[in-house]
């Protein structure tokens, strides 16, 4: 097994008190004595979530991406063995006389070897959260704590310069993004998306808290406000943007436009990879079409599932195209938020 | 401030379009002990009758002035940097100026790309005293907030008549020339001239396979009837004319409108126009779009980012200076230089609103240390004069004394600029959103550019110690990741600091 931290490859009795023989660190798993994932598996799975150390991500990004993770290879050379059998196996049976029998034990064992092969090469680990999150402190235990990874809110200071608020609260801003959950929130602003995209960012329950109320209020001060509901392939997530429209406390009566920019399940049928299988009765809502609850009721699917580069830049994309692409409120973005995103950089600059 | 004298001897001398503001003829060898009362574009230096030299530089800085002190001892001093290193002022990079250009364009403040080479700071003289001091004198702070506000309507009209006065102030007796993006800042210019003038107003193209603001500018010159003339802008202008625009600025400026800047001046040269009028300063003055990340972020992110908002707002390499700079630069590298440079203004307490904070220190770094320098130096490459009404000491003095939100009226950026030249304008060029010009450096640097990048970059700037030659091929081969990889941007300004080391830094006798 391969050490996370420098590579070196070591077997199972070299590794001591779970310590790297060529570098001296510890492990955080070990496949030997029944962990369903090794160092350098989690560590590709941070890699990957983080985009290389670029990108911001929650726990539940982490988790999904580890969960996604291929599980070692527990059998090594013994998954082979099947087809030598039935190799040598069929070769008696030839030499027998008997070459019904050859061909039986050939298909027979190549069979299984083949199903043995495919099962441990695509098994992924369906990691429960609380199974995740003992991997997880493990993981920290011996490498520190991932520095993209975002923290929870609790471990944030949360005030705003009450001497500030009275002069931004009279402010507002072209757009916002509205979110199902809290986590889908920090993971925009921990990445600048306010930032970059001059929007405000908020979740539909009142996250960040500390800011909730005066960024709302800013908002309804521009009747031109474009919204757009980013959310979970649930029923509530589905029901965002319609609730937005219609609530007293958000936009009813106001001429904002809200635009559903993800998840439909339309969009998310389309991801069969990241789907949960669930058995849930769905109740009729204005904002479902029958299709959808039919969907809704069998299947979900997390924002987190995506990796967070590709959300971000397809959520940018999808609002920069969304308000051309649809000719009222509603979808319309749903070919942009589908397809693949990339960044397209022009040099802005001021020319008075 | 030193008394005015007839012994005061006048060493250095670059003015335009100046007045006293008492309406007093101007007399510059006895206004030199009075400069708070002189309007207009001034770099000048004199000696009082103690042999002590002053130097002094006009409360916006629409002119500069850059100094220095030869191993000897003896100040030197010249309206270009490059006139300082001639003078023999011993030549070293500073680390702090290269991070600050690599993280905002360009180098604010004082300081240069050069250690021992100084911009005189706005509104301030300075004196060299016998002893080897620099005294500092400031004689035109920007203005603090007053304590109470007028009302919207005095306001508005105050703000009208004292750009009418601002254009008319700056016209030359003949035709003018002005560019024009059609954006709300150029267009006011190009109306409010055209009342007085035959204008002739140029705007940027770069080919119909990139997006412009064409549309926009055309509207303007037809309501307006300005003559339009339209420059295009080619990968191969961009060859042929980097050195020389890069090579004309005493600090580096790596946004990419320099050359298209070139070759509009050039165009008005030809067309015998000298004078030519802009819209700089809307944005900084009066509640422009760059404003608006600031505001999230303050509402996001708390105290604790206010400098790295700010530095991170230009949109360079803020974030990536630890990937970029070299382990020597970094080590001689101080990392909270840059932050304590910003701090101040993010503090002051003349302002009390956070808006009115980011308006002052924009004033003094994007106006005095980019905006405005770029365009005095490329003009007098070009040899035609350029002139920003919206960056004049009464526009900006009047700034200050508008409440924040009337500059920013809950989304609506420049609220009162608008409301006071609506009349002049059509509805859709006031009501348009800010979208700034677009110069297609991403499409130019994977295609027509590619090679003349790769070229300078790994040929030229990677040698240098300042860059690591790593993080140079991973930005070239569009390996560099991450959300919003901004890489023609970056190549571009990679470009012009290379660029501007050749052509100033090394070559400079």
């Amino acid at each position: 097994m391969k050490c996370a931290r420098c590579g070196h490859d070591s077997k199972y009795p070299e590794r001591a008190g779970r310590k790297c023989p060529g570098c001296g660190g510890r492990f955080a798993f070990e496949p030997r004595e029944g962990d369903p994932i090794n160092d350098v598996a989690f560590d590709k799975a941070l890699d990957w979530v983080s985009s290389g150390g670029t990108v911001a991500f929650t726990m539940g990004n982490l988790h999904h991406a580890v969960a996604r993770r291929i599980a070692p290879k527990s059998f090594g050379c013994l998954l082979y063995a099947p087809f030598v059998v039935g190799i040598l196996g069929g070769m008696v049976a030839v030499g027998a006389g008997r070459p019904g029998l050859a061909a039986t034990l050939l298909l027979g064992f190549f069979g299984l070897g083949a199903a043995l092969l495919v099962g441990n090469k695509r098994r992924p680990l369906g990691l429960t959260v609380p199974a995740f999150q003992a991997l997880y402190r493990r993981w920290v235990d011996a490498h520190g704590r991932p520095p993209k990874l975002i923290p929870p809110p609790a471990d944030r200071p949360a005030q705003l310069d009450p001497a500030l608020t009275s002069e931004l609260a009279s402010y507002s801003f072209d757009r916002a993004v509205i979110c199902d959950r809290a986590e889908t929130v920090d993971l925009l602003l921990a990445n600048d998306f306010h930032f970059e995209n001059n929007c405000a960012v908020l979740s539909f329950d009142g996250h960040p808290r500390h800011v909730f109320a005066t960024v709302r209020a800013m908002l309804r001060h521009n009747p031109r406000l474009e919204v757009f509901a980013l959310h979970d392939a649930t029923p509530f997530g589905c029901k965002l943007a319609w609730l937005l429209r219609h609530q007293p406390d958000w936009f009813e009566g106001t001429e904002v436009r809200v635009f559903d920019v993800a998840l439909r399940p339309g969009q998310a049928a389309r991801q069969p990879r990241l789907l949960w299988r669930t058995r849930e009765d769905v109740e009729k809502h204005p904002a479902l079409t029958d299709r959808e609850r039919h969907w809704l009721g069998r299947y979900r699917m997390e924002l987190a599932a995506f990796r967070p580069e590709q959300l971000v830049k397809r959520l940018f994309r999808a609002m920069n195209h969304m308000p051309e692409a649809a000719s009222g409120d509603g979808g319309g973005g749903d070919l942009i938020w589908t397809s693949e995103a990339t960044a397209s950089d022009g040099g802005a600059d001021s020319f008075g | 401030m030193a008394a005015p004298t007839a012994s005061v001897d006048l060493l250095t001398l670059d003015a335009d379009a100046c007045s006293r503001d008492d309406g007093a003829p101007l007399a510059w060898a006895e206004a030199v002990g009075d400069l708070a009362r002189v309007r207009g574009a001034f770099a000048v230096a004199w000696q009082d009758a103690d042999g002590r030299v002053h130097l002094a530089r006009d409360p916006i800085g629409h002119r500069s002035m850059y100094w220095g002190v030869r191993p000897d001892g003896t100040p030197v001093w010249g309206l270009r940097l490059h006139d300082v290193l001639r003078a023999g002022v011993p030549r070293a990079l500073d680390p702090v100026g290269i991070a600050a250009f690599l993280s905002t364009a360009y180098v604010p403040g004082e300081r240069t790309l050069v250690r021992g080479v100084r911009a005189v700071p706005a509104g301030v003289e300075l004196v060299f005293e016998r002893d080897g001091r620099v005294a500092r004198r400031p004689f035109a702070a920007l203005p603090a907030s007053p304590p109470a506000f007028d009302d919207e309507e005095t306001l508005r009209a105050r703000l009208r008549a004292t750009l009418e006065d601002a254009v008319e102030r700056l016209l030359p007796d003949g035709p003018v020339a002005a560019t024009l993006s059609g954006g709300i800042d150029s267009s006011l210019v190009v109306a409010l001239a055209r009342r007085a003038r035959p204008v002739h107003a140029f705007s940027i193209t770069f080919g119909p396979e990139h997006r412009d603001e064409l549309e926009w500018s055309r509207l303007v010159a037809r309501h307006t009837g300005a003559t339009h003339e339209e420059i295009l802008v080619r990968p191969a202008d961009v060859m042929r004319l980097l050195d020389l625009t890069v090579g004309a600025l005493s600090v580096p400026n790596g946004d990419p409108l320099t050359v298209p800047n070139t070759m509009l001046f050039e165009a008005a040269r030809a067309r015998g126009l000298d004078v030519v009028l802009n819209g700089e300063g809307g944005d900084p003055c009066w509640g422009g779009p760059k404003n608006a990340p600031l505001l999230l972020s303050e509402l996001y992110g708390g105290h604790d980012a206010r400098e790295d908002a700010y530095l991170r707002s230009h949109l360079k390499l803020w974030d990536e200076l630890g990937a970029v700079l070299t382990p020597e630069l970094r080590a001689a590298l101080d990392e909270d230089a840059l932050r304590a440079l910003v701090r101040p203004w993010l503090e002051d307490a003349r302002w009390p609103s956070f808006l009115d904070r980011l308006m002052a220190i924009n004033v003094a770094w994007k106006g005095a240390g980019h905006i405005l320098p770029k365009v005095e130096h490329l003009g007098l490459r070009a040899g035609v004069r350029p002139r920003s009404p919206l960056f004049d000491r009464d526009v900006v003095r009047l700034a200050f004394a508008v409440p924040p939100d009337l500059k920013r009226h809950g989304s609506t950026e420049k609220y009162l600029l608008k409301r006071a030249v609506a009349d002049l304008l059509p509805e859709a060029i006031v009501d348009r959103p800010k979208s700034g010009m677009m110069v297609p450096v991403e499409a130019w640097f994977q295609g027509p550019l590619a090679r003349f990048a790769r070229d300078r970059l790994l040929g030229g700037l990677a040698r240098r110690g300042l860059v690591e030659r790593a993080w140079l091929e991973r930005l070239l081969d569009a390996r560099l990741g991450g959300l919003r990889p901004r890489r023609g941007v970056k190549i571009w300004l990679l470009l012009t600091l290379e660029s501007w080391l050749r052509r100033v830094y090394d070559t400079a006798p």
